[in-house]
C-alpha cells in the first residue's frame, strides 16, 4: 500500500519523467534531421518516448501499474517498462549490426572479385589500391 | 510536340534545361527479383524509344534478373547486396549524373509502367517549365484502367493529403514510381536521396529542394508477375516511418539552387 508521502511526490516524478522524454524525443528528432539517425532506427526510441510520457502524464495510469506490478514507487514501474523497451532496442541493433556484417563481408567479396577481374582486363592497371 | 531522341552526348554540362528537346534519355528500372518480367519491359522500352539507354538496377536480387535485363539489352548495375528501391534509385541517378544524360526517366521492372507511356512524361518535361514529372493514375479515369486495393488507396489518399498541405500542390498519385527527371533534379537526387520506398518523401524533398514538379495522367497496367512488396504490417511500419521522415524533412534547410 501507498502512503501519502509517496502519493504526493507521484506529481513531481511525473513532471521530471515528462520532462526527460521530451527533451530526449527532441534530441532524437535534431540527429534525423542532422542525417546523423536514420529514421528506421530512431522508430523504436521515438515510441519508447511516447510511452513513458502516456505513462507519466495519462491520469492514474503511473500509481495503477506501480500498485498492479506490486511495486511501492513509481519509479520502479517506469524503470521496469524502461528496461522492456532498451532489451527491445538492443535486440533489435544486433539484428540489425548482424545483417550489416554480412552485406559488408558482400561487398569486401565483390570489390576483391571486381579487382581480380579488372587486373585480368586491364594488366597494366595497378595490382593494388590502398590497403586497409 | 513530339519526342527527339538523338545520339548526341550532353554536353555544356551546366545542368541548365529548359524548355530544351532531351537529347540523352536515360530509362532506369530498379529491380528487385523480376526475371519474370524484366525482359520483357526492357525489350518494350527499347522498341518504342530505340534511341534511349535502358538500365536495369538489379537490387541483389536471388534470381536471374541481371542475366534477363542483360540478355534484353538493358545496361546493367548489379548491386552486390540489396539497398531497397530508394538505394537502387539513386545508384539509377549517380550513372545518369556521371554519364551527363539530361533526362531520367524512371519505370516499374514488373509491367506496372506502359512504355506506349512515357512519352507522355517526357513531352511534359520537354516544356520546360517544371524539372519532375509524376505519372498519375489518378488525373483522369479511362475505361479498364488499374485501380489499386482498398487499403492502397487510403495510403495513397493520406500521403496525397499530406504532401498537398505541406507542397501547396495537388497532388494526385505520390506513391506513383512512374516518373521522369531532367538534368537539375538528377544532380540533386545523385547527391541525396530517401531510402526504401520513396516515392511520397521525393516528392516533398524535391519541393524542399525548389525543384518544380508536376504531374501528368498516365494508365497504368496491374502488375505482370511479382505480387507488391508491401504487406499490411509492412505498410504500416512505412508509413510511420515515411510520415516521419516528410514532417522531419520540413525541419531541415535546403540551399536552393538556379536553374
Amino acid at each position: 500500500m501507498m502512503g501519502e508521502g509517496v502519493v504526493a511526490s507521484v506529481d513531481t516524478f511525473r513532471a521530471v519523467s515528462i520532462t526527460i522524454s521530451v527533451l530526449f524525443m527532441l534530441a532524437v528528432i535534431e540527429f534525423i534531421r542532422r542525417n546523423r539517425l536514420k529514421e528506421r532506427y530512431a522508430i523504436l526510441w521515438l515510441g519508447a518516448g511516447v510511452v513513458l510520457i502516456v505513462l507519466s502524464g495519462w491520469g492514474t495510469l503511473l500509481v495503477d501499474l506501480t500498485r498492479r506490478l506490486g511495486f511501492d514507487v513509481p519509479l520502479n514501474a517506469l524503470s521496469l517498462v524502461i528496461l522492456f523497451f532498451l532489451i527491445v532496442i538492443v535486440f533489435h541493433f544486433s539484428i540489425a549490426i548482424s545483417m550489416e556484417s554480412d552485406r559488408t563481408k558482400r561487398l569486401a567479396q565483390e570489390i576483391a572479385l571486381l579487382k581480380e577481374r579488372l587486373r585480368r582486363v586491364a594488366p597494366e592497371a595497378p595490382p593494388d589500391g590502398p590497403a586497409e | 510536340m513530339g519526342t527527339v531522341l538523338s545520339e548526341s552526348r550532353y554536353s555544356d554540362g551546366t545542368g541548365a534545361f529548359g524548355g530544351a528537346r532531351v537529347k540523352k534519355l536515360l530509362v532506369m528500372m530498379p529491380a528487385y527479383n523480376e526475371a519474370a518480367s524484366v525482359a520483357g519491359v526492357v525489350a518494350g522500352v527499347r522498341a518504342s524509344l530505340p534511341e534511349a539507354t535502358v538500365l536495369v538496377i538489379n537490387d541483389g536480387s536471388g534470381d536471374a534478373t541481371a542475366a534477363e535485363a542483360a540478355r534484353a539489352g538493358a545496361v546493367v548495375l548489379d548491386l552486390p547486396v540489396n539497398l531497397g528501391i530508394g538505394g537502387a534509385e539513386q545508384a539509377g541517378y549517380r550513372y545518369a549524373a556521371q554519364r551527363g544524360f539530361d533526362a531520367v526517366v524512371r519505370v516499374d521492372a514488373d509491367g506496372q509502367h506502359p512504355a506506349g507511356e512515357i512519352h507522355k512524361l517526357l513531352e511534359r518535361l520537354e516544356a520546360g517549365d517544371v524539372d519532375l514529372v509524376v505519372g498519375s493514375r489518378f488525373l483522369e479515369h479511362p475505361a479498364g484502367a488499374y485501380r489499386p486495393g482498398r487499403l492502397r488507396r487510403l495510403g495513397i489518399g493520406f500521403y496525397a493529403k499530406l504532401i498537398g498541405l505541406i507542397t501547396r500542390r495537388r497532388v494526385t498519385d505520390p506513391t506513383s514510381g512512374f516518373r521522369a527527371a531532367n538534368r537539375r533534379a538528377i544532380v540533386r537526387f545523385a547527391e541525396r536521396y530517401p531510402e526504401d520506398y520513396p516515392e511520397p518523401e521525393s516528392l516533398v524533398y524535391a519541393y524542399r529542394l525548389g525543384l518544380r514538379v508536376a504531374e501528368v495522367p498516365v494508365a497504368m497496367l496491374a502488375r505482370q508477375a511479382s505480387v507488391s512488396s508491401i504487406n499490411i504490417p509492412v505498410g504500416a511500419y512505412y508509413a510511420i516511418k515515411v510520415t516521419l521522415a516528410i514532417l522531419i524533412d520540413l525541419l531541415r534547410s535546403y540551399k536552393r539552387r538556379p536553374s
